[in-house]
């Protein structure tokens, strides 16, 4: 018998004995494909018209696409159960005696396991697949759209399965019986993960200048299989079909997953040659892999439970306590889990005592931050730029966007913030001012909040010559030497840039522009034609860029610019076709214009004087008309004691004062009294109410 | 012919076999006899590939067994506790066997079961411990292997398979030079099978010699002398072990039979007899004399 009939005759035998993961496997994919398109006509039943039909459709292809979250946990599931069963016969006596006094080498004995591992899974994958395809192209789903999800799904989840599989089977290599496997399996799969975790914790837990995230641990996801594998799903291109969108996957991100698939692969069979047989049974198979893998997960859960005794009792007893009775307590499992014998729950004390010292060095370390992370603060030579931000100031702005997703629904998109845009588009070159203004947060680390002075929460990002980025972020007391320096800094065009997005927005990705002014002016909102949104934000942003912080400290806002962003737009006229033919209240609002929370409005000053000066020639006067009231009821907030007024010049002079609260948010440099607020009323209109906040400096004294 | 040189095997800090060196010579049984814990399975093991040695090697005619497939379908073993797929049937367990040894018998396997009256569609899960063992002598003995080796296999047998298993080795010994390696803890049971007897100790061989050639070498000697013949000499002889009640003496000394037979005429004692010693006699005696108590060894 040749050696190639001899493999196929044994992974038949083998896939005999293992019918029980075959119909596991079927059961699996036969709901998820074939049952799931089965269901989808019924969600459609009450719906008619070619717009159904094409939504049917587009849902049916959208759940072949490779972000399908039933086929990634089936994957997942099926790694586990496969990579177990193929290899748990080494943890067997019997059955390692049975198999290794065979004529057959173990190259062939693991190929033959390894691969019906696969092709128990992905055999009956591809066949329901195909199946649901089949039934899907009987309600409209277009073919070629079908077949490639599939082809590219089927490419993505096996690489990620190879590498998942792979994993599992090692951990089974390494492991003499199921359970230690499967423990060992979390290991591999969490570990890593977990520790990038710590590190933040760490990190976050004694360094309060310390900037969540800021730490690269993001790599250490890609170590681990599971993480790799949802990680990947992330940022994925997509591509507009009519009707939907449907993730792309860029093959070129597949090399790398498959060439750690492949080691992975490698190394498994390489264990395998080395596997002592006299390992089954045993806890772990090679012995020299005990005290490296116990003192890894001695580190990782002891520095883990000291962060847990921080959060309950944020006391350096209670941490310490955290910290060595977690790694005793886990030093003492592993050693009873390693020799199946609690009356070795103290072994190895000498390695338990190095432990102890390590992870002691760590902790004061991190507790004492003896290499000086919180105040660090870097030269201004060593900086090419920075960026700072801060939800403190500006509040008003909005970072999100709306955008389609693969079914074509729009839906808002809140990746972005204040601190991420600032550090993707603020390259400020005053850098003696920016490090002056951390130099403040720095000294003030550590030091005790004082009683009636307001702190501002900052973050910093330095960009060093080196190409390295450093971030900090500091709490700030807002005072003279603060407004100061943010001052300077605020008025920059660099520093607009990196805060207003506004001003980095492209006319071709908004799909709506509005105007509404102060009442008193014009009042309601005016929609800006579609031909002049570019000119129009244009000399916006021109006048934007001029405005100062000394002229927001005076000034409020008259009006407001809002504008509905749209990523991706393409052609309006496609855009707005589509969201009528949607069968949903929100579309429509957002192409009739109904939705007043859907856009993101700016301030316009009154020194914005080309803008208001366009919007004159465009018909847009906000000066035509001045509405003067001849009422105004104030109220308390706190106890709601309230007074009317009617006197004309009582009243004038609350107007004066008065700014309405849809624009108070919109400048934050202003100060409102926290007292007040109040509704004016012209006898005979009924149907002009608004609220208004009073400015603190125009106050009438009759108020105070 | 399988040669162990100086093998060492260890299983923590336990030494399973120590610097262990054997010849198995082909056409012949070889008995491997000790106590539990001495070694047998582990030395069986290794020579059929499942454990590599830490020192030393075991060779097939010259080649390394481990991990060498040419070596390895010379051999067919038997565990103590073989393992069957669960569910699998008899006949099953057979097609699995022919696809790794090539020379399978199936025929003579069919023929085999109805003697044996071992039902080929019957799920093994549901046969008994010796039934188990039944089957796994007809699937090594099918599978046409020079070598069987035999870890405990006997002990389950009841006497009358026992007999059957032994005819059918003894059969294929005269017609393919099969050898068959038989590992036991009882010496009754290898008597009247084996050519070679090897027994081991605390992971090494104390004693390996063709059972024959044990035989003809050590006797067990009667006599009874004239009251007044005073104390007899016995020097010409190389005595192994004595004991006398009252005039009886009883000597087992090594020698030929001719020339022990010869010196104890010369001593004219008024009765003597040669009597045949068992295995178990041969060994205590043989052992006893290089310090060990074998009566604390095997049983």
């Amino acid at each position: 018998m040749t050696s190639k009939s001899l493999f196929f005759k044994w992974m038949r035998e083998d896939i005999r004995h293992r019918l029980w993961a075959l119909a596991l496997s079927f059961l699996a994919w036969f709901f998820i494909f074939p049952v799931r398109m089965a269901l989808i006509p019924g969600d459609y039943e009450d719906f008619d018209g070619l717009m159904a039909k094409q939504q049917m459709a587009v849902r049916a292809e959208g759940w072949f696409a490779l972000d399908n979250g039933f086929v990634i946990f089936v994957m997942l599931v099926g790694a586990i159960l496969l990579g177990a069963s193929s290899f748990s016969y080494l943890h067997s006596k019997k059955k390692v005696d049975f198999y290794h006094s065979l004529p057959v080498r173990r190259e062939l004995l693991f190929a033959v396991n390894f691969l019906d591992g696969i092709l128990l899974l992905f055999v009956p994958y591809l066949l329901c697949a195909l199946a649901g395809a089949a039934q899907a192209m009987v309600f409209g789903a277009r073919p070629a759209i079908l077949f490639w999800n599939i082809a590219q799904s089927l490419g993505f989840h096996l690489v990620y399965y190879l590498l998942l599989y792979a994993t599992v089977v090692i951990a089974m290599m390494m492991t003499g019986n199921l359970f230690l496997g499967l423990l060992g399996t979390g290991v591999f799969f969490f570990y890593v993960p977990m520790a990038a975790i710590l590190i933040e914790g760490l990190f976050s837990t004694f360094f309060d200048s310390y900037v969540y995230g800021s730490v690269q641990t993001g790599w250490g996801n890609w170590i681990s299989p599971v993480s790799a594998y949802f990680m990947s799903l992330e940022n994925l291109p997509f591509r507009n079909v009519e009707g939907g969108s449907y993730p792309i996957l860029p093959w070129g991100r597949l090399w790398m997953p498959l060439l750690c698939a492949l080691l992975l692969i490698g190394f498994a069979l390489w264990l395998y040659k080395k596997r002592p047989s006299e390992a089954a049974g045993r806890a772990m198979a090679f012995p020299l892999s005990k005290t490296p893998i116990k003192v890894l997960l001695v580190l990782l859960t002891s520095l883990g439970g000291c962060l847990i005794f921080a959060v309950i009792r944020d006391t350096l007893s209670w941490m310490l306590f955290g910290l060595l009775f977690t790694a005793v307590f886990v030093h003492s499992l592993i050693e009873i889990l390693y020799h199946f014998d609690f009356r070795k729950l103290f072994a190895h004390l000498g390695q338990l005592a190095c432990c102890l010292l390590v992870v002691c060095a760590i902790f004061f370390a991190f507790y004492l931050d003896l290499f000086g992370y919180d105040h660090y603060l870097p030269k201004s030579e060593e900086l090419e730029s920075a960026a700072i931000s801060s939800y403190g100031q500006d509040s008003w702005v909005s970072y999100w966007f709306f955008q389609r997703n693969k079914e074509g629904e729009l839906e808002q998109n809140w990746e972005s913030n204040v601190y991420e845009y600032a550090k993707e588009h603020m390259f400020l070159e005053d850098k003696e001012t920016a490090l002056a203004l951390a130099q403040i947060g720095v000294e003030n680390l550590g030091k005790e909040r004082e009683e009636e002075q307001e702190y501002i929460q900052v973050r910093f990002c330095y960009r060093l010559k080196s190409q390295k980025e450093v971030e900090r972020q500091y709490r700030i007391p807002v005072d003279d030497a603060w407004e100061e320096n943010y001052s300077k800094l605020a008025d920059s065009a660099q520093f607009k840039d990196g805060k207003y997005p506004l001003l980095q927005q492209s006319s071709e990705d908004i799909y709506r522009m509005q105007v509404k002014f102060h009442e008193g002016r014009v009042y309601g909102k005016v929609e800006i034609n579609e031909e002049d949104i570019a000119e129009l934000l244009a000399v916006y942003q021109k006048d934007f860029y001029a405005l100062t912080v000394e002229e927001q400290k005076e000034e409020v806002p008259i009006g407001s610019l809002s504008y509905l962003p749209v990523k991706d737009l393409g052609d309006r006229k496609v855009f707005e076709r589509e969201q009528k033919e949607r069968n949903d209240d929100w579309s429509q609002q957002i192409v009739e214009g109904d939705a007043d929370n859907d856009v993101i409005p700016y301030p316009i000053y009154a020194s914005f004087q080309n803008t208001i000066e366009w919007l004159k020639q465009h018909g847009v006067d906000e000066s035509a008309e001045r509405w003067q009231p001849d009422i105004c009821r104030v109220t308390r907030w706190y106890d709601e004691e309230n007074q009317m007024y009617s006197e004309p010049e009582q009243v004038e002079a609350l107007y004066e004062a008065a700014v309405p609260n849809e624009y108070c948010y919109l400048n934050d440099w202003m100060e409102y009294n926290s007292d007040w607020e109040g509704e004016f009323e012209k006898q005979g209109e009924t149907n002009r109410k608004q609220t208004y906040q009073f400015r603190e400096d125009k106050l009438p004294e009759f108020l105070q | 012919m399988i040669q162990a040189v100086n093998v060492t095997k260890r299983f923590d800090e336990i030494v399973a076999v120590n610097k262990l060196s054997a010849q198995i010579r082909e056409g012949s049984v070889f008995g491997l006899v000790g106590t539990n814990g001495a070694g047998k399975s582990t030395f069986l093991r290794m020579v059929s590939g499942i454990l590599k040695p830490d020192e030393g090697e075991i060779l097939l005619d010259e080649v390394g067994v481990f991990e060498t497939v040419a070596a390895k379908q010379k051999f067919f073993y038997i565990s103590d506790d073989a393992y069957y797929f669960s569910n699998a049937s008899v006949k099953e367990m057979m097609q699995f066997y022919a696809l790794a040894y090539p020379n399978f018998q199936k025929e003579r396997f069919f023929k085999l079961l109805k003697g044996f009256e071992l039902d080929a569609n019957r799920k093994v899960n549901t046969f008994s411990k010796g039934m188990k063992k039944q089957l796994s002598i007809l699937l090594a003995l099918c599978a046409k292997t020079d070598y069987i080796l035999c870890d405990e296999t006997f002990d389950g047998l009841d006497p009358v398979m026992r007999q059957a298993v032994k005819s059918l080795f003894a059969e294929d010994m005269q017609e393919r030079n099969l050898t068959p390696i038989i590992a036991s803890h009882n010496l009754r049971e290898l008597e009247d099978i084996c050519d070679h007897v090897g027994l081991l100790h605390k992971g090494g061989i104390l004693l390996s010699k063709e059972l024959d050639a044990m035989k003809l070498d050590i006797h067990k000697l009667q006599c009874v002398f004239a009251e007044d013949k005073g104390e007899p000499d016995f020097s010409g002889f190389s005595i192994l072990k004595k004991e006398k009640r009252g005039r009886l003496y009883t000597l087992t000394v090594r020698g030929g039979r001719e020339q022990v037979k010869a010196e104890m005429e010369a001593q004219q004692p008024l009765f003597f007899e040669l009597l045949p010693l068992s295995l178990e006699e041969i060994f205590i005696s043989e052992t006893e004399v290089v310090g060990y108590d074998i009566k604390k060894l095997i049983f």
